[in-house]
């Protein structure tokens, strides 16, 4: 299985977190603007052109850390 | 034949532990508190499927290892509080959207599971994708609302949490 294919097997799960914000949003539709944003970002994410183009640089990033080179960020998913 | 394989595996054991450790020595050098995360959380887990398993509660912590602006190494160990077990999770997570938002990200990834209780399903490598949101980033800057859905390669068997993270200061 390539980077790709788990990529796009990753961003079929999603679908899971895309029921669940609209089950939050029926159940409470005061919070309808904050998963509307959200629920927006998700589906952006997972378009397929957004896969491929993270794909393609990975390898990049990849070879800087094999160089020793990081770059490290805060990302609020890594503690999902 | 075989050790032909044997010779390409104590090979590739001792190319990965260089690389593991030089990629700690630069994490460290680098500053653990730039690297590496470290959370609490509380979390609802739903699985998909006739035969899954009830929804369960869990408490659980979470770590993880940024190596650049779109690559981590991330783990978790859970245990739950409805049904006692011992879950973890290990795993790369590519975060998919802007890597320099510290309040919001998606990430998409791949995590191997595994449960102590048979009802979670097998030892088994499920790709996943993972939101984050810091809903309070002035008042409340350690608390991180997130969602996971998921999908086991050997089980078939999809499923979702949702929760809330405390993340530690390093």
């Amino acid at each position: 299985m390539s980077l790709l294919d788990v990529l796009m097997k990753a961003g079929g799960a999603a679908a899971e977190i895309v029921d669940l914000l609209c089950r939050i949003r029926e159940r409470a539709p005061e919070t309808a603007a904050e998963v509307g944003k959200v629920l927006d970002a998700l589906n952006h994410a997972i378009l397929p052109e957004n896969i491929v183009s993270l794909a393609e640089s990975l390898p990049r990033e990849l070879a800087n850390i094999a160089q020793g080179q990081l770059a490290p960020r805060r990302h609020p998913s890594d503690i999902a | 034949m075989q050790k032909k394989w044997q010779t390409i595996v104590a090979v590739a054991i001792i190319v990965g532990t260089l690389l593991a450790c030089g990629i700690i020595a630069n994490c460290r050098a680098e500053g653990l508190a730039n690297t590496t995360s470290l959370a609490a959380g509380l979390t609802g887990v739903w699985y998909d499927g006739l035969d899954a398993p009830g929804p369960d509660l869990e408490a659980s912590g979470h770590g993880a290892m940024s190596l650049s602006p779109h690559l981590s190494v991330v783990g978790s160990l859970g245990f739950g509080l409805t049904e006692s077990y011992l879950r973890s999770a290990v795993g790369v997570r590519i975060t998919a959207t802007d890597v320099d938002n510290p309040d919001f990200s998606v990430g998409l990834g791949i995590q191997y599971r595994n449960a102590s209780i048979a009802s979670l399903g097998p030892s088994e490598w499920a790709p996943d994708a993972s939101v984050g949101l810091r809903p309070w980033p002035a008042k409340l800057p350690a608390v991180t609302l997130i969602g996971q859905g998921f999908y086991g390669l050997v089980s078939g068997r999809a499923g979702c949490s949702a929760g809330i993270r405390y993340r530690f200061n390093l």
